[in-house]
């Protein structure tokens, strides 16, 4: 496998659209739960791990622009190839690609289990994930630049649902924030932890990198998708614990749903069914994406044609989301991805990193030598 | 072409999916009384609308006999031939003898399910909801029991209450809901005073005074309208020419565009004393009496007896809850907010409240006497 790509440059994006990939692929169904998670590590003081959680993930961006900035033009394939050779590579890139597709299945079974208890409870889960995989496949086959576009539009139609957020804002208790400070650093730490669910995502960055244009601007707009989704989860935590405030919010399981159950206007009167709805233009970017990034680390890994994969891998999620369908059984598969993400997103960038400088250095020593 | 093949999947595949709901075959219920039956049970009661062309009475009553609201839906079901739906449902109506069993349960399954709407009103009857929302068929009940409690708020004559308030501050250790209380008057439901609840079980009720009361002291007005009664005497020498041939010893006031602020401050946490701080802001615009405003020494001898009569209500009032051990007003609350590392228990709190200090210091000021001096 090469360690450097050649991609053509008819194929290319441009890096100001990294920041609606990457804002775009953190903001799923995790959002509409995480408040009620963070608030049991943190208490009153979630919105200061959230800070903790938004400067610790800025870091790692920088930390994957640096490692990816030592190669020419590479994925994580490729620098993994690099580092540890062909078969280690290969097993690693393989747990990848298996964190991939839970990560991808949450967000389908998620979003179905929402549906289901907001909209149409007696439809059918399975006629929910054709319709939703009819999508994705049609964008997939597209290519990366149909993907990033359908990111792009849907980031633009689905981010006004922020503004109506300020009903439950007026709603809010401030008391609820008092007394400030109470959570110990360890809890602030578990809470910034809690995040690590919504956060996931970023690692499409070690996939999307060779595909960039302009690769020396590319770093601003990542890191302003991060500091939106961070901001949203804020606003979102925020108004929860204003709204809710101590053991509802804990027992909630979408905080973010019900603060939209509060909004009541003469023409529409259920603003949570519209919310639940347009949640569809959430998702399905993601998915889109994270499809995308199976079928080319497939690609990348054991030269497995992209079609191929693409029709395996909708082959598997329509049986996963057809069958799954206890509540519990979904959450135990959202606590487990969330675990592994957390190391697999955040913590490996960190292993790699110092291996690359290393690497790089004895190579640089080599060329000294000659 | 071959891109066309997904869209008309799904075009094909949409249709008939999912169960359709015809609108003339529902009975869409709109109110809901809940009362307590003597074997332990709850005596259910509906208001239901029906969009059938046909029918002569849009609104219909429907009675059950059921353990839980949706149980309740479900039971009367069978006295109906529509079929009963609950998204828009306004108000729920508590019977007094249940409310005093508690509510909650009644109530969570607006944040459980999510067909449920989460935004109505609650209120307690004085006699059974029964007899409320049976008291007449002249008009349509839901709409006026919605309008009822609607409009007084938006007036500002009753404090902020509805289900997210009530589930809201029974939820807050140290705060305790309030509740409109409905009585019938010549065959019309009307709000009589407030319903005060410790925790959710209903335990006395205010007069609409001292609802003015607790409203100064938990929000803000905008624009409130209140009257005042102080005695004749301190006005005795302003007053022009008697016209009023009855020897009456009080004198009433009218204040209006009430704008008024509050802070409650907790001064000492050892001891539990209190101080709330009012400021209210207002225009006089009608006086019982010819009083003659020529200078500011009248307009400050109102301001002040008002607020020594503000005071000494409060003070009344304040006895009144701390005797109940009902906080409608918060105090626990705010304890549990400048206390650090320890989570105030809802019981430490019922035993800690009789003990507090309160001390009030109301400040009235009338900026305008309308455009007569």
């Amino acid at each position: 496998m090469n360690i450097n790509v050649a991609i053509k440059p008819g194929l290319r994006i441009r890096a100001f659209y990294l920041f609606f990939i990457i804002a775009n692929i953190q903001t799923g169904t995790g959002i509409m739960g995480v408040s009620s998670y963070i608030y049991k590590e943190a208490k009153q003081d979630a919105w200061l791990s959230i800070l903790i959680a938004g400067v610790f993930v800025h870091i790692i961006i920088f930390i994957m622009f640096i490692i990816l900035n030592k190669y020419e033009n590479t994925d994580i394939f490729g620098i993994q190839t690099d580092l540890f050779g062909k078969w280690i590579s290969r097993i690693l890139g393989t747990v990848f690609i298996i964190y991939l597709f839970a990560s991808l299945l949450t967000v389908l079974i998620n979003y179905i289990q929402v549906v289901q208890v907001f909209l149409f409870p007696l439809l059918s889960p399975w006629l929910l994930t054709i319709l939703l995989l009819l999508i994705v496949s049609y964008s997939v086959l597209g290519g990366l630049r149909v993907a990033v576009g359908v990111s792009f539009i849907f980031f633009l139609l689905s981010i006004w649902l922020v503004l109506f957020l300020y009903k439950p804002i007026t709603l809010m208790d401030l008391g609820h924030f008092k007394p400030l400070l109470e959570a110990s650093p360890k809890e602030l730490l578990l809470g910034a932890k809690a995040t690590s669910y919504s956060f996931l995502g970023l690692e499409i960055l070690f996939f999307i990198y060779p595909f960039i244009d302009n690769k020396k601007r590319a770093q601003l707009p990542t890191q302003l998708g991060i500091a939106m989704t961070t901001s949203l989860i804020l606003l979102v935590t925020v108004t929860s614990i204003g709204f809710f405030g101590g053991e509802r919010l804990e027992q909630t399981i979408w905080p973010v749903l019900i603060l939209y159950k509060s909004i009541e206007y003469a023409v529409v009167e259920r603003f949570d069914i519209i919310v639940v709805s347009q949640w569809m233009m959430v998702i399905t970017p993601i998915m889109i994406l994270l499809v995308w990034m199976i079928t080319y680390g497939m690609k990348r890994l054991y030269s497995f044609s992209q079609k191929k994969t693409l029709y395996i891998v909708l082959f598997l999620l329509l049986i996963g989301g057809g069958t799954i369908k206890e509540q519990f059984t979904i959450q135990l598969i959202i606590d487990y991805v969330a675990k592994v993400g957390f190391w697999i997103a955040f913590i490996y960038p960190l292993v790699l990193f110092p291996l690359v400088l290393i690497k790089k250095k004895i190579e640089k020593k080599k060329e000294g030598y000659n | 072409m071959k891109s066309m093949f997904p869209i008309v999947c799904m075009f094909v595949m949409l249709i008939g999916c999912v169960p359709t709901k015809q609108i003339e075959k529902l009975g869409i219920v709109t109110s809901y009384g809940a009362d307590l039956l003597e074997d332990g049970s709850i005596g259910n009661t509906l208001l239901y609308s029906q969009f059938d062309p046909n029918i002569k009475e849009p609104v219909q009553t429907a009675e059950s006999q059921a353990h839980s609201y949706e149980g309740a839906i479900d039971a009367a079901n069978l006295k109906t031939n529509y079929k009963l739906v609950t998204g828009q449902i306004r108000t729920k109506v508590f019977g007094k003898e249940l409310a005093k069993t508690g509510i909650v349960r009644l109530l969570s399954t607006h944040f459980r399910d999510a067909s449920e709407p989460a935004t109505l009103y609650i209120a307690v009857s004085d006699t059974t909801a029964k007899d409320v929302l049976t008291s007449t068929t002249e008009v349509d009940l839901s709409k006026f029991l919605y309008n009822l409690i609607d409009n007084n708020r938006k007036r500002e004559i009753l404090p902020k209450s509805d289900l997210i308030d009530f589930l809201h501050k029974y939820d807050d250790v140290g705060i305790d809901p309030v509740q409109p209380l409905i009585t019938i008057e010549k065959k019309r439901p009307v709000i009589d005073s407030i319903a005060l609840f410790q925790d959710d079980i209903y335990v006395d009720s205010l007069s609409p005074e001292e609802t003015f009361l607790i409203k100064l002291t938990t929000e803000k007005f905008k624009a409130g309208t209140h009257e005042i009664t102080l005695p004749k005497e301190p006005f005795k020498e302003d007053i022009g020419y008697d016209t009023d041939k009855s020897d009456k010893e009080t004198i009433h006031f009218v204040l209006n565009e009430i704008r008024s602020k509050s802070k409650v401050k907790l001064d000492d946490t050892e001891k539990l004393s209190y101080t709330v701080e009012i400021k209210l802001v207002s225009r006089l615009i009608e006086i019982s009496e010819p009083l003659i405003i020529e200078d500011e020494k009248t307009i400050k001898k109102i301001e002040k007896h008002s607020s020594e009569h503000f005071t000494k209500q409060l003070e009344e009032m304040m006895e009144k809850l701390k005797e109940l051990n009902v906080d409608p007003i918060g105090f626990g609350k705010i304890y549990d907010e400048e206390t650090r590392n320890k989570k105030l228990t809802n019981k430490e709190w019922r035993d800690l409240y009789p003990t507090i200090d309160v001390k009030f210091n109301v400040k009235v000021e009338i900026i305008r006497h309308g455009i007569m001096q």
